[in-house]
């Protein structure tokens, strides 16, 4: 069990969380705010790929994260498009999203770098990992909390971040007024229009750099489908925290536990299914939606709705 | 009588040619937008039209075999999506029969074939089915949206297979690879009715259930029930139709019609569950079905055209050096350019004859007051 | 008191097809109560929406706190002062009652932060200078209706409202609250504050307002100072007839009773109760009218008759049988055929045909379903006959019903009710929105169905429509029959002082 359960362990569930924790707190502004977003699968991608195609271009890994934001931006900017200026549906155009960044980060492979399948650049340069003076000597603290990648950071900040965001600043109470009661805000003077689109251009923001960190500081390499499901991770992590960004953020917590210690069952051989182990976060997941429903079922006024 | 039925024909086919010629624009548009895009890059762009012709014209079997599995899963979709169901689990559904329809295979495989094998396929239709009523039953009773639990059930399902075949399922002796289950009895395999091919009798399955998809949805009570309730559900619960009962039965049809693809796959083409065998086809399923305007007649064209292009793209790569995720970004423009008819209809269209009709309400009696 | 703070001068406002106000002007005194009152459909909340910034009008000018202002948007009306509490009230469940006060473009911030202290302060003094109060911390969905209403209130306060608006404020409250509200309104006024009430309350408007204007069918009929006004003036102003438009019929010959209602109740959407011990029966060969301002009960009582509203107690009678357990389904199989009054919402399916609307009442029926199959070339008979027989005008029966006139989409509903020949036609609203020559014959249509020994339990905001169609008339005053009359030689002044709660019988039941 020791080489499973240790120091080691922590910190590979602290890199394993980062990204779904960066893409499900900026999701969760779209959940907020009535929009459903699945579309952050295609948006990770886009900033994967973009952020190694800046570094391959400029060879530095912070405009790499900045191609890696501008990337994902562009595609949530469609998204914003069609959903709230063609009132498409939210689905469908999430769908569109997610197979237009397959589609095109692995199809533009070829045409930029002439290679197949995945591409590493020669100038290479991961995110810096920090390394935070002290902390980082105490023995098993220091392993656990120092030399991380700077977006792990990032990540971590972003909860208190998002949390300030949602429920300190006014528009954070926009944002969670619009996805109850859209007419509020629009007899207070605001366009609710307005408040989905920064939405949906800061999830694409938080999501380009969960995407920059997974090419650019987890693998120094962008392969194809690098994201391999995280959005989708990432977005029942949102539900099943009731879209709050501490609850949320221990849902993530919990599928990167889960992750992290898989891949440990898987190598040590010791019988115990890493698989079912990974199934176990989503039936949570379903098992959480399905009682906060029903319990907002039971609090609904309106005897309107049929099912 | 006479008169008006030939002038309801031919109205019937305006309607229709008109949404085949709409949705070929699309198909036409989202070519030429990938067309283009492979223009810019570089590539040479009629080896990608021989791709795809080749597709057709050499290899027809090849886009025959991945025909079976797009059809029925684009009816799947196309069923829930009728009643405004959506149901994003076909990917998991499709695992789940797959994988049980191996199990019983592999358990009962010393029974005679004329047994074995219709309690293969129901299985895997059942586990299907179960699978997407779970989903239809949190919605029902505890208002739990579909969209969002099928896509988790959909994990719970790879992970489930995935352990499957790691374990209790796990392939040994003969048929050794390491993430498969063992090969099933050959008595049981699906025949082939193209030698030299994976085009099997799964095809006739599949288009047989086209046709009884096309009567269940246009002829029968439960196609009006289904309809009615994707098109206006306080309608259709006004009209006295049980609402809930008509979506619980139409999302586990729509279950076990892609568990029955999986089994189908499974039976025809693979021969023991490989893991993740799938290549999403449960999610390239809702693209066939959204380009088909979810209607049973129009998924096998819907499917037989992307099947094309999931051959053709094979050959592209074999042939040129196009990468054949091109196919993917096809599918993308297409999805997009499908959505947006509900856009226009919605924004332009809708808007003006819901602010016409506003007024004129208020007029008759007392509705604006109620209402602004 | 005799200052003008608000003047509304000769106001048009026409939407297509009908003229919401015409040439409308109205003069508020500063610190007055004034109440606007009338039927539904009198065009008060269109003139209240140019008001507060939600239509432009077409002609006429507002005079606001002695000068003419423009009002492009709510914000502009914020602005000037103008703050209105909506019937559907403005509130975000979710959130605490302070962060919906402050809610908005203007909400105080300290650096990115949300200043709730300063913004608490300036709330609790407002509560302090008119004394009244609610908890800032409680979310919305834990208050009481009458307490979202002081919420309101209190966020058009705070937006610095010199002139409210509340628009039929006392719909939705308890005997109490409404007194409550009366409470807080008087020491509005006391605080130099001018209130403009909504209501079709006779007895309320009597009570709170210092002046009354009344209006009927966009036009003002009426001002006169409340001291001087009584029920009686003010029911003539509100439901005097310019015509009557009678429709030629035969005498009733009722026979045996069809539906029997006995003691039933239901509740509204709020979960108050809308219907109460309700006791009547309608009797085959004769048309029932429910006459009675729109919110007293009506639109639960259809409900819960057709099973979209389960009762919270009594029972309902078809036949002689009870069917107060059957759903939906079986109280159709058992001949209640219904016209809803909302017919954008359940009445008709806009996305499907013509021929797929009008099968919805015999889709599962013999002969057009067999063994769960559709009898497609019966339905497609079917539907051209009933489509010849109401002259419902389409192209074909394959129109899709979303791109026809309000008027032939009624016709649609009303023939597919009306040709089952139900033993219960339960019609509400069944000619709004529709234009003269087809009101004429959808009215035919009823009588007849009445003239075949069928039933008909009518429901209308129209008096005109009542009284010309019905045999006998319930009147409806706040969930229960305050009166029932023989349609003979009737006094509309008389049923309008029912229909506004002015005066009540008790009926022999």
């Amino acid at each position: 069990m020791s080489e499973i359960f240790n120091a080691e362990l922590v910190a590979a569930t602290i890199r394993m969380t980062a990204p779904l924790l960066l893409v499900a707190l900026g999701g969760l502004m779209c959940q907020r705010a009535e929009i459903f977003n699945v579309g952050l699968e295609g948006c990770m991608l886009s900033g994967a790929f973009f952020a190694i195609l800046f570094i391959h271009l400029t060879g530095s890994s912070f405009i790499g994260l900045l191609g890696g934001i501008i990337g994902s931006v562009a595609l949530s900017l469609i998204y914003a498009l069609f959903v709230i200026r063609f009132r498409a549906n939210h689905i469908l155009t999430s769908l569109a999203i997610n197979y237009t960044a397959t589609g095109l980060t692995s199809f533009l492979l070829l045409p930029i770098y002439g290679v197949r399948g995945g591409f590493r650049p020669d100038n290479m340069q991961a995110l810096p990992k920090l390394h935070i003076p002290l902390i980082e000597d105490i023995p098993v603290v220091g392993e656990i909390l120092s030399g991380h990648t700077v977006t792990v950071y990032l990540a971590v900040l972003m909860i208190f971040v998002t949390y300030v965001l949602l429920f300190k600043t006014p528009f954070g109470m926009l944002v969670r007024s619009v996805g109850i009661n859209e007419n509020a805000v629009r007899t207070a003077g605001v366009k609710p229009e307005r408040i989905r689109l920064l939405v949906i251009l800061w999830a694409g923001v938080l999501c380009g750099i969960a995407g920059a960190h997974l090419s650019t500081g987890y693998a120094s390499e962008f392969t194809e489908n690098i994201t391999s499901g995280r959005g989708f991770t990432a977005f029942s992590a949102i539900v099943f925290g009731g879209a709050h960004p501490v609850y949320s953020s221990l849902a993530c917590l919990l599928y990167g536990f889960a992750d992290a210690v898989g891949i440990r069952l898987e190598l040590s051989g010791s019988g115990i299914s890493a698989d079912l182990l990974k199934a176990f976060p989503y039936l949570l997941a379903i098992i959480a939606i399905a009682v906060s429903s029903f319990v907002r079922l039971k609090r609904r006024v309106s005897t309107k709705e049929l099912f | 009588m006479k008169q008006s039925s030939s002038q309801r024909w031919r109205q019937s086919i305006r309607r229709n040619a008109g949404m085949l010629g709409q949705r070929a624009l699309i198909v036409v548009a989202a070519l030429l937008v990938a067309t283009i895009l492979v223009i810019i890059c570089g590539f040479d762009w009629v080896s990608v039209f021989e791709g795809i012709g080749g597709a057709i014209v050499h290899d027809i079997t090849g886009t025959l075999r991945w025909f079976t599995p797009l059809l029925l899963t684009g009816l799947a979709c196309a069923i829930a999506f009728r009643a405004g169901i959506w149901n994003m689990g076909a990917d998991g559904q499709l695992y789940m029969g797959a994988i049980l329809a191996t199990a019983v295979a592999l358990r009962f495989q010393t029974l005679p074939p004329a047994i074995l094998l219709p309690l293969v396929f129901i299985t895997g239709m059942l586990a299907g089915a179960a699978w997407a009523a779970i989903a239809g039953f949190l919605r029902i009773y505890c208002g739990a949206k579909e969209v969002v639990t099928t896509i988790l059930f959909n994990y719970v399902a790879f992970h489930f297979t995935d352990f499957m075949v790691h374990g209790p399922l796990k392939g040994s002796g003969g048929y050794a690879l390491s993430e498969s289950s063992d090969l099933i009895p050959e008595s049981i395999w699906l025949s082939k009715i193209i030698p030299e091919s994976s085009v099997t009798t799964g095809l006739i399955i599949a288009a047989c259930l086209v046709v009884v998809c096309y009567m269940l949805t246009t002829k029968t009570k439960f196609g009006y029930e289904n309809r009615m309730l994707g098109t206006n559900s306080a309608f259709a619960n006004y009209g006295g139709i049980h609402v809930r009962r008509t979506y619980m039965t139409t999302i586990t049809i729509s279950g076990a019609i892609a568990g029955l693809a999986g089994v189908i796959e499974m039976l025809g083409v693979h021969h023991h569950f490989a893991m993740r065998f799938s290549n999403n086809l449960g999610f390239d399923g809702m693209v066939v079905s959204i380009l088909a305007n979810d209607s049973a007649l129009g998924v096998p064209i819907s499917a037989f055209f992307f099947s094309i292009l999931r051959n053709g793209s094979y050959n592209i790569e074999r042939m040129s050096d196009v990468p054949r995720t091109l196919v993917t970004v096809v599918q993308a423009l297409v999805i997009l350019m499908a959505g947006s008819k509900f856009v226009f209809k919605h924004t332009n269209l809708k808007e003006k004859l819901a602010g016409l009709m506003k007024p004129k309400a208020a007029a008759g009696s007392g509705q604006g007051e109620s209402h602004e | 008191m005799s200052e003008t703070v608000l003047s509304m001068q000769h106001i048009v406002k026409a939407f297509p097809g009908v003229i919401a106000n015409n040439d409308v002007t109205l003069e508020v005194k500063k610190q007055s109560i004034h109440a606007l009152i009338g039927e539904n459909g009198a065009g008060k909340s269109t003139l209240m929406n140019v008001l507060c910034g939600l239509h432009a009008p077409d002609s006429g000018r507002i005079v606001f706190n002695g000068q003419e202002v423009g009002i492009r948007s709510t914000y502009d009306a914020i602005r000037l002062g103008i703050g209105m509490v909506h019937q559907h009230f403005m509130l975000v469940s979710d959130l605490t009652v302070l962060e919906n006060i402050i809610l908005g473009a203007d909400t105080p911030h300290k650096g990115a932060l949300t200043d709730y202290k300063t913004s608490r302060k300036r709330i609790e003094e407002i509560m302090e200078q008119y004394s009244f109060h609610v908890d800032l911390d409680k979310k919305v969905f834990e208050m009481s209706v009458g307490e979202m209403q002081r919420v309101e209130i209190i966020k058009a306060l705070y937006r610095g409202a010199e002139l409210l608006i509340l628009d039929e404020p006392t719909a939705v409250l308890t005997p109490s609250e409404t007194q409550a509200l009366f409470g807080v309104c008087r020491s509005l006024t006391a605080m130099g504050k001018t209130i403009l009430f909504i209501s079709h309350k006779l007895k309320e408007v009597l009570e709170i307002s210092d002046e009354i204007t009344v209006m009927r069918a966009g036009k003002v009929t009426g001002h006169i100072r409340t001291d001087e006004a009584d029920e009686i003036k003010l029911a003539t102003m509100m439901v005097g007839r310019d015509v009557v438009l009678r429709v030629r019929k035969d005498e009733a010959k009722p026979k045996g009773e069809v539906l029997r209602v006995e003691k039933l109740s239901a509740l509204n959407d709020r979960k108050l109760p809308a219907i109460k011990d309700i006791t009547f029966s309608v009797r085959a060969g004769e048309i029932v009218g429910i006459a009675g301002v729109d919110g007293n009960g009506q639109t639960e009582l259809v409900e819960t008759l057709t099973g979209l509203r389960k009762q919270t107690g009594g029972s309902i009678y078809l036949n002689g049988e009870n069917i107060t357990a059957c759903d939906c389904l079986k109280r159709r199989h058992h001949g209640i055929s219904h016209v809803p009054a909302d017919r954008m919402v359940f009445g008709i399916n806009r996305k499907c045909s013509v021929e797929e609307n009008l099968m919805l009442s015999v889709y599962n029926r013999k002969p057009y379903c067999r063994f769960g199959f559709l009898n497609k070339g019966r339905i497609r008979e079917y539907a051209m006959e009933l489509v010849r027989r109401f002259g419902i005008i389409a192209a074909s029966i394959e129109t899709l019903v979303g791109n026809m006139s309000g008027g032939n989409m009624q016709k649609v509903v009303v023939a597919r009710e009306i040709a089952i020949e139900p033993e219960l036609l339960i019609a509400a609203q069944p000619t709004r929105g529709v234009d003269v020559g087809a009101i004429e014959f959808i009215h035919n249509e009823i009588i007849k169905l009445r003239d075949k020994d069928k039933a008909v339990l009518l429901i209308s905001m129209e008096l005109d429509e009542v009284l010309s169609l019905s045999d006998r008339i319930l009147v409806f005053y706040e969930g229960e029959i305050v009166g029932e009359f023989e349609n003979k030689n009737l006094d509309e002044l008389e049923l309008g002082l029912y229909m506004t709660g002015a005066k009540r019988m008790e009926r022999a039941i």
